[in-house]
């Protein structure tokens, strides 16, 4: 009874880092931004109490509305593509073949490189006319072709997507996904095999069900990842407006455009409380989801 | 028999190529990047040649010489060191209780800490930003790195994920020897969560070597820029035009901004896949 | 009626402005703390200290057109120099302030931030150093004083004059057979120009950049800013230079915005560009072909932005004795003079920049000087009042509307939109 009390006690003190933090960086912040963003707040440090005309404004504003849209797309999209394109990746590299390390390297190492110098990358990558993509494409089409992938429209989005593939996230649910599917026991491939079962066969009903709670767990890494690190992303891609006519402009920039640019501090809190809002409905979506098809092995 | 050989013979070499052709997707940035350094500045905007027709230093040495690239590798450093030492001992610490003792609060701790996994840093740095405007920590690497001395979640769950995995009866052979919970979380649990450790060290490296967005919101002045600033301030224009960027001289950066991620994956591959347990996630 | 109103106001100002200067000259008295402070510290021994500046600017490679190493040789203070990109200039600068930034002595302002930094407090008044020094601040050209009035005291001495010019490619002129650009060269000219030039890959005239954009749509007849709310005022204007440089873009006369934007005009793939000119300073004898420069060639009216800096004096910095000595060594004839040189650019002081010593030397290719001493004349300080990121969201949409994704009409609209919802917040 005494060792219990004295492990329970010992057990708080292991703890005591990270309540400390919690308070300190997440709760207090919480609070401190619900608080300011009823005021008039700006960069200079001067405040006055407006009740909710931040939160008045906001609605009103077609900019405000605009980016919202942006960032529920860009979320639910580039978790998407980035959970598939790393089971993809580690798929591939689950079957035993040789050169297997140095095709995890080169799968990796994108992952590494920094964001901003992945985005110069990719901005001279598909510019419109000293690209390498357009140069490709001009190889095997035969004639010239100049297409302005990050300021068109239906060509911007494809891009950005396809760059997300590159990133940090990316990375990470690879190599989650890939100690996943080691911990898949082999003896029941090798039955379905006996059973004639094909590839996808064995995909659906094998490697899926085992590997969907990892698909939750990245699912909602990448939800963060996607809210967190398209700021990263985009700042240096397309600017703080999002360009083109503010088609990438995510909540995260006009947050930093907002406090920053045009020095409106407590309407970026404003904004900052929409964010958490959406953060927080994107995490309850995806549990709620995840209840009913994620198998769990007991 | 010898049909199904040949299938399977086709079959790996079916994935072979697939292998290789996504590999080709996946390296072509990084060739660019290379290459993009030693091209002039003319070459890279005129033409899209994957290698570069006259490769020049240039780029290189106007890094070198131009710019304070030693002190931005420093604070960079620091910056990675500092978070990363942090996080890695706080946050064994949080997830040891969590994974191997019973305690009054324990399922709600955990569900807290689980929840905030959910929130982006973003959505909370600009009240962090006048918090740590108020204590006077701007323009300094401290809102990095402090924070990262009181436990991530995320790393918590991935140590919680292993811690769990271990034997219980090591504890209790530990307690019943005489030995008390901080020792036996230092003495036993942590020597044998290396590939663990290993792995989140090399990921959280990478990701504050890599972070853009902290300190575009906390930096201002030269003296604590990081490689990922410079690259959008110190290396991006050519001199005395503010508007003709300098793209071959960030290529040259960013190379140079390859060379320790590529390190430490060299160092640490063997642990990489191993190191994240995903056994009984849920 | 409009423009009568306006121009009332602006004369408002104006006498402001003088009343606003003769005011900080005549309450001496009442500063006399200031002034003896200012006077202990003049006997203060600055040299041997060190002050870092904070600007946009690269300074010059050569030493000797470098005006804080001439400065650092004048004063004996040592000068570092922090350099933050345009792009995130404003709001940097911003982030000092509020934090009480120490790691600065010296800012160099932009005109929209000067008011809210001295509101905040966080430049001081010069007055009290202005009294002991020889800088004139009545010599400075009447846009600066205007810009400087209503805040009670000067907070910030202006840098330079910068103008917005056209530059040109005389070879491809003279390969076309079009008569040369001159200063009353009208708008219809330059689209001629622009059309016939155009051909082989080569554009006719490179895109208006983030600050030349104004030059069009104020030059089209709109007021951009207006003083008396601050507010941003573009409308038909804005609309018809849109619709033009679309028009332009379809024709490839120009080139539509892209990310991989370069300099297109010194790349020898644009005969023309509308750009700032302190350009001259950077193309100097470095461009492969033969160039000139001449006034913008705007449509209604004569229309340049000017663009310039304050030296001010951050509040919290240990060092303004010495960044004082700074300061007023950059301010002196020789160190406008050096400034000018090495970028192109006319001092804001009236007698310094009747000199000429903008004319820069290593630009041999210049004839056309009288370019500069004709858009001072026509350049008013416009967009520059306006936050960063209200002017830099409307470019960015005007951009949007040469690529077809918007109207013309909507671009302007919602940049305007965008203006009244963040001005005055």
């Amino acid at each position: 009874m005494r060792r219990q009390r004295s492990d329970s006690r010992s057990a708080y003190v292991f703890i005591l880092p990270w309540l400390i933090g919690f308070l300190c960086f997440t709760l207090f912040p919480i609070v401190f931004m619900v608080q300011q963003s009823l005021t008039n707040r700006k960069l200079n440090g001067v405040s006055k109490f407006i009740g909710l005309a931040n939160y008045k404004n906001m609605f009103k504003s077609a900019v405000f509305w605009n980016s919202f849209r942006v960032t529920i797309l860009f979320t639910v999209v580039m978790v998407v593509v980035t959970t598939v394109w790393a089971v993809i990746l580690a798929l591939l590299l689950n079957r035993k073949q040789k050169f297997n390390s140095i095709f995890q390297f080169c799968y990796f190492l994108p992952s590494v490189v920094p964001t901003v110098a992945l985005a110069y990358a990719f901005r001279t990558i598909f510019g419109k006319n000293a690209g390498l993509f357009n140069n490709i494409l001009s190889t095997f089409m035969g004639h010239t072709v100049e297409i302005n992938w990050l300021y068109q429209k239906n060509t911007v989005y494809f891009v950005v997507f396809f760059i997300t593939l590159f990133t940090y996230g990316t990375g990470q649910m690879m190599l989650i996904f890939r100690s996943g599917l080691a911990d898949v026991p082999q003896e029941l491939y090798e039955a379905s095999s006996l059973d004639g079962a094909t590839f996808l066969q064995k995909f659906f009903h094998i490697t899926l069900p085992m590997i969907s709670p990892l698909i939750l767990f990245n699912a909602v890494s990448g939800c963060v990842s996607a809210l967190n690190g398209s700021f990263a992303l985009l700042y240096p891609l397309t600017s703080e407006n999002g360009d083109p006519n503010g088609m990438t402009q995510v909540l995260s920039l006009l947050i930093y455009k907002e406090a920053f640019s045009n020095m409106k501090v407590g309407y970026a809190c404003a904004l900052s409380v929409v964010l958490f809002l959406v953060a927080a409905a994107f995490g309850g979506l995806i549990f709620g989801i995840s209840k009913k098809t994620v198998y769990y092995e007991d | 028999m010898k049909s199904t050989r040949t299938k399977a013979r086709l079959c790996s070499f079916g994935l072979y190529l697939l292998k290789i052709l996504v590999a080709l997707i996946m390296f072509t940035p990084i060739i660019w990047i290379l290459t993009g350094g030693f091209k002039t500045l003319t070459e890279f905007t005129t033409t899209a040649n994957l290698f570069p027709a006259q490769p020049t230093l240039e780029n290189y040495q106007y890094i070198f010489q131009h710019s304070h690239i030693w002190r931005y590798m420093g604070n960079t450093f620091l910056l990675m060191f500092g978070a990363t030492i942090g996080t890695l001992l706080s946050s064994a610490l949080v997830a040891y209780p969590l994974a191997r003792m019973d305690f009054k609060g324990k399922k709600l701790i955990f569900s807290i800490i689980i929840a905030t996994m959910l929130i982006p840093n973003i959505a909370l740095i600009i009240p962090q930003y006048i918090m740590f405007g108020k204590i006077g920590w701007l323009d300094s690497l401290l809102p990095m790195i402090i924070p990262a001395w009181f436990a991530y979640p995320y790393n918590v769950f991935l140590f919680r994920q292993f811690f769990r995995s271990i034997p219980k009866e090591l504890d209790e052979a530990a307690i019943i020897d005489g030995c008390t919970r901080p020792q036996v979380f230092f003495k036993v649990i942590l020597p044998i969560s290396k590939p663990t450790t290993v792995t989140i060290g090399i990921l959280s490296c990478v990701f504050w070597w890599n972070e853009l967005t902290q300190p575009v919101f906390y930096i201002n002045s030269d003296q604590w820029r990081t490689m990922t600033i410079a690259l959008m301030t110190s290396f991006m224009y050519t001199s005395g035009n503010a508007f003709v960027i300098n793209w071959a001289s960030i290529m040259a950066a960013s190379t140079f901004m390859l060379i320790p991620p590529m390190l430490l994956y060299a160092f640490g591959s063997k642990y990489l896949v191993g190191g994240i347990k995903t056994s009984g996630l849920k | 009626m409009k423009r009568v109103i306006s121009f009332l106001l602006a004369a408002a100002m104006m006498t402001g402005a003088f009343a606003g200067c003769g005011q900080s000259q005549s309450s001496s008295s009442s500063q006399a703390a200031g002034s003896t402070a200012a006077s202990a510290a003049a006997s203060e021994n600055v040299s041997g200290q060190s002050v870092t500046i904070t600007t946009w600017n690269e300074p010059s490679k050569d030493d000797a057109l470098n005006m804080y190493k001439q400065a650092e040789k004048a004063t004996g203070v040592k000068v570092n120099v922090t350099v933050i990109p345009e792009s995130d200039y404003s709001s940097k600068l911003g982030q000092m302030v509020s934090t009480k930034d120490t790691s600065t002595d010296i800012m160099v302002v932009w005109e929209n931030d000067l008011k809210n930094f001295a509101e905040a407090k966080g430049i001081v008044s010069l007055d009290s150093y202005l009294q002991k020094s020889t800088i004139n601040t009545k010599d400075f050209i009447p846009a600066v004083s205007q810009l400087s009035s209503g805040m009670g005291a000067t907070y910030g001495l202006p840098w330079c004059a910068a103008t917005e010019i056209l530059y040109y490619n005389k070879d491809m002129f003279k390969a076309a057979g079009i008569s040369l650009p001159t200063n009353n060269w009208k708008y219809d000219d330059f689209k001629a120009a622009a059309k016939k030039l155009t051909k082989n890959g080569v554009y006719g005239c490179a895109l208006p950049n983030t600050q030349t954009w104004w030059a069009g749509v104020g030059g089209a007849g709109d007021k951009i800013y207006a003083p008396s709310n601050g507010q941003m005022v573009i409308g038909s204007g804005a609309t018809s230079f849109i619709k033009d440089c679309k028009v332009m873009v379809d024709a490839k006369e120009m080139p539509a915005p892209s990310s991989d934007t370069t300099d297109l005009f010194a790349a020898g793939k644009a005969a023309m560009a509308w750009q700032g000119s302190w350009n001259i300073g950077t193309y100097a004898d470095k461009l492969k072909f033969d160039w000139d420069i001449a006034s913008l060639p705007t449509n209604k009216v004569k229309y340049n932005t000017l663009h310039t800096g304050f030296y001010t004096i951050n509040a919290n910095s240990k060092k303004q004795t010495a960044a004082w000595k700074v300061i007023e060594y950059l301010m002196s004839e020789e160190g406008q003079t050096i400034n000018s040189k090495a970028s192109g650019n006319p001092s804001a002081l009236k007698t310094i920049a009747n000199k000429g010593a903008w004319k820069v030397e290593a630009a041999k290719k210049v004839t056309n000087w009288d370019a500069i001493t004709d858009s001072l004349n026509s350049g008013i300080f416009g967009y520059t009042c306006l936050p960063s990121g209200v002017t830099n969201n409307a470019v960015s949409k005007f951009n949007s509307s040469l690529l077809g994704e918007i109207t013309p009409a909507d671009a302007v609209k919602q940049a305007s939109d965008y203006a009244a919802e963040t001005i005055g917040y």
